[in-house]
């Protein structure tokens, strides 16, 4: 996650110009690469050979993009644009591949049988539960709940008016909580 | 609240387990020598503190000589530890600074 350490180093580091710039994609990579890397394959449901593709696009559209990028914005939400926008593309471009596969969560080495099996209860009910939603709507409980974002960088991400925002989050928040109520 | 605490440990999990593989290959492989710079860095930047502060220590301490005198000689030990740990360039100065103290 993102740590108001890192939000400062990479104000300083876009500051020092080019130099600066390669330091500051490294630690945007390393901080925000995996969490983009699965919003990308929750946008791409299908398209799970294009992922990698779309991956790097992304993180090459970001390090292009830093150049006119002003030191000290959230570095976030701007990232997510970047992400979805690429997803948008892709999509447009009308790639069709066989789905693909995605691994299974592994086995905790921490719990026991017992509580694996609770786990991977509530795993699969929250997959099931999150499946269910509009495509809008799953990737703003995403942004919201795991990015941490502020409705109004989840509109800029996705282009949308921030009150449809906070509507569509309401509505995703009612059927998640009726879908998981025995978990709570 | 635990609706949501449910759901963003489900994702914490899910990107550890699906995602990690395939994107730590891709991360830029400098991260390791970054960190060590960086706590180096920081590291050096503490300990240079805190010898300013024992020298500031020592300056209002010499009105009292026997104190001056002891946190001189703290002060000194100190300053030659972190001497010998390559942390501080101007080692003469400081010794310098407690033997006026001192006297």
């Amino acid at each position: 996650m993102e740590l108001a350490s890192d939000r400062i180093y990479i104000a300083v580091q876009l500051a020092l110009g080019k130099d600066g710039r390669e330091r500051a994609f490294d630690r945007i990579c390393r901080v925000f690469g995996r969490e983009i890397y699965f919003y990308i394959s929750t946008v791409l449901p299908r398209h799970g050979g294009h992922i990698d593709d779309c991956y790097q696009e992304a993180m090459l559209r970001a390090y292009n993009g830093l150049e006119r990028f002003t030191p000290g914005r959230p570095v976030r939400p701007w990232l997510y644009r970047v992400a979805h926008n690429c997803c948008v593309d892709f999509l447009k471009s009308d790639r069709d591949e066989p789905l693909e596969e995605v691994p299974a969560l592994p086995v905790s080495r921490d719990s026991g049988p017992e509580e694996e099996l609770v786990r991977r209860e509530l795993a699969d009910a929250i997959d099931a539960s999150i499946a269910l939603l509009p495509a809008d709507e799953a990737r703003i409980v995403y942004l919201r709940l795991y990015g941490g974002m502020k409705f109004r960088e989840i509109a800029d991400v996705l282009c949308m008016n921030e009150s449809t925002v906070k509507t569509r989050f309401a509505a995703a928040r009612r059927r998640l909580r009726d879908d998981l109520k025995e978990w709570l | 609240m635990k609706l949501e605490r449910i759901i963003r440990e489900h994702y914490a999990r899910k990107i550890e387990a699906v995602v990690a593989p395939a994107v730590s290959a891709q991360l830029p492989r400098s991260h390791g020598a970054q960190s060590f710079r960086e706590g180096l860095l920081f590291s050096m930047a503490f300990h240079a503190a805190i010898a300013f502060l024992c020298v500031l220590c020592l300056i209002r301490a010499g009105d009292l000589s026997p104190l001056g005198e002891r946190i001189g000689k703290v002060a000194a030990d100190h300053s030659f530890d972190l001497y010998l740990e390559g942390r501080i360039a101007d080692f003469t100065r400081i010794v310098q600074t407690v033997r006026h103290q001192g006297k």
